[in-house]
């Protein structure tokens, strides 16, 4: 208890020192390099279920605090990193002592005025959606978290950062802007995050490799937005297993499909922004048996099996003041089984919530969710361990953040 | 409630004229409302011969920033996630901010490429005036 309290403080004088120190400062220059920043902490009180951390008992479980820094010694030419420190629930792979978010080079390989395509190399993003690529910035988007439906944060990680090679056209004319971006590459998934990787039995996990593309559309002034992208994992798995007389070789292949279509209407102050997201896993299962002597194949068969889930959520915002903004949201998310919807693969929550910015560089948000279901999405094992036998299916949840940004 | 009627008389009124100043060595530079827009969101990220364009701009409670929010009809709210998406996604700089006149001045005087704007300018001065078509 004592120690819970002692780290909360420390936290807490982390954030009070940076906002005393410089509230009014917008980025920092080490000479040619521009640095960036931001800190965050985060509070969420819940009923029935936890949700990043012990919530039902109160939780500050859930800070994270980031440095960018881009130098651009030509101006046709960028090198840009972020390294991240994130606590975000009691779940492996949202504790992050030190991480490096994207480190890349930039090159504009065509610069007109009214077209531009740029390339980009390293580890890099990954485009999906409307908040793909700044899912990891709090102040980029309304409310404490992003609609888990389509942005779990215990995906985060798995869907935001990657090695390859990207290149994106971006195109301005008088019936508005477009912009398309293809990326390659491998997924940047720790060995220990993808499923079945543990299993002893495992002898080879390679990289999951992706493709993505994306293309979004923004009319003249802004009033209308819409952008449909996709994505392909592909990863797969293979293990070995010895009975003595017989030898077991199988390998798992999944194939996961997203897609994503988004739209949104910027009208006066109010602010109307919807996705719907299909997520499809084509898994394949091939077994080899041999015989342990003679390595003579006994029998070979194979397993499919396709999961299919939906989601979607709609937003409206409202911009009270320079300031102030609120919104109203539901999310919806269903993965699709041949029993209907039971409280595993399903939920609906209807989110209320509003956003203070008192200074350029702080940001405070507060959002409250009345939940059927989550466990789709929102709760994590990690989070509820002993609610192993089944989770709450109505529940209520409260969030408040606080964000420093420079 | 004052909050509220205060921001709604800045966002609303057109009391006064905005003129876009810039440093470039071409004299009597003009672009289209459209691509001033394009510079302010970030889509237009050079002049037509190639130079890096760089935003200079108030901070986001500024009335002079306001007033331009309300010319090209975007909330501050929604400029400042702009910028911050160009910022954080990695993908380039996001605008220069200034606290007054003076310093805008200064500032876009010392930076090629800038572009920034005041409430009035001497057409006959030292200072570039952007025209727009």
């Amino acid at each position: 208890m004592f120690s819970r309290l002692t780290n909360i403080m420390i936290k807490l004088i982390f954030v009070l020192v940076f906002v005393i120190i410089s509230t009014s400062v917008s980025a920092y220059d080490l000479g040619p390099v521009k640095v960036h920043g931001f800190i965050s902490q985060g509070f969420s009180l819940s009923s029935g279920n936890n949700f990043l951390g012990e919530s039902t008992s109160g939780s500050f479980d859930s800070s994270m605090g980031a440095i960018n820094l881009l130098w651009s010694p030509d101006p046709g030419v960028y090198f840009s990193t972020q390294l991240i420190s994130r606590n975000y629930g009691d779940s492996e792979i949202n504790e992050e002592d030190l991480a490096l978010d994207y480190g890349l080079i930039g090159v504009d390989l065509f610069t007109g005025r009214n077209n531009q395509i740029d390339m980009r190399v390293g580890l890099l993003k990954i485009p999906m959606g409307l908040f793909g690529k700044t899912r990891d910035i709090p102040v980029t988007y309304p409310g404490v978290v992003l609609p888990q439906v389509i942005y779990a944060e215990w995906t985060r990680n798995s869907f935001l950062r990657s090695k390859g090679a990207a290149i994106e056209y971006k195109h301005n004319s008088l019936i508005g802007s477009i912009n398309m971006e293809a990326q390659f590459g491998e997924v940047r998934m720790p060995r220990n995050q993808i499923s079945g990787a543990n299993d002893s039995n495992v002898t080879s996990v390679p990289d999951p490799k992706f493709l993505a593309a994306s293309l979004m559309y923004n009319s003249p002034e802004n009033m209308f937005f819409a952008g449909m992208s996709r994505l392909l994992v592909d990863y797969k798995s293979n293990s070995s297993s010895n009975s003595g007389i017989t030898t077991m070789h199988s390998s798992n292949e999944n194939l996961i499909t997203t897609d994503i279509f988004s739209a949104g209407i910027n009208y006066n102050s109010w602010v109307l922004t919807s996705e719907y997201m299909r997520r499809k896993n084509d898994i394949k299962n091939t077994f080899d048996l041999y015989n342990s002597g003679t390595d003579v194949l006994i029998n070979s068969f194979e397993l499919k099996q396709e999961n299919i889930s939906d989601a979607y959520y709609v937003q409206i915002e409202k911009m009270f003041t320079s300031q102030i903004s609120g919104f109203i949201r539901n999310d919806h998310r269903y993965v699709v089984t041949s029993v209907g919807k039971t409280t595993s693969n399903y939920t609906n929550s209807y989110v209320i919530g509003a956003n203070w910015r008192p200074t350029p560089s702080i940001l405070v948000k507060a959002e409250y969710h009345n939940i059927e279901g989550g466990s789709a999405d929102m709760i994590q094992i990690d989070d509820n361990p002993d609610k192993s036998n089944g989770y709450d299916r109505y529940w209520d949840l409260f969030m408040l953040q606080f964000i420093y940004s420079f | 409630m004052h909050v509220l009627l205060a921001f709604a008389l800045s966002i609303s009124r057109t009391a006064f004229a905005i003129d876009y100043i810039y440093n470039h060595q071409e004299k009597d530079l003009a672009i289209s409302q459209f691509n001033l827009r394009a510079i302010f969101t970030s889509r237009m990220r050079r002049w037509p011969d190639g130079t890096p364009v760089k935003l200079v701009t108030y901070n986001y409670d500024h009335a002079l920033f306001l007033n331009v929010c309300s010319k090209m009809k975007i909330y501050p709210i929604n400029f400042k996630r702009v910028w911050d998406m160009v910022i954080y996604s990695g993908g380039g700089e996001g605008p220069i901010f200034v606290e007054n006149e003076e310093e805008m001045k200064k500032v876009v005087n010392s930076t090629p490429g800038a572009i920034g704007y005041l409430e009035t300018v001497d057409k006959g001065g030292k200072i570039n005036v952007l025209q727009i078509d």
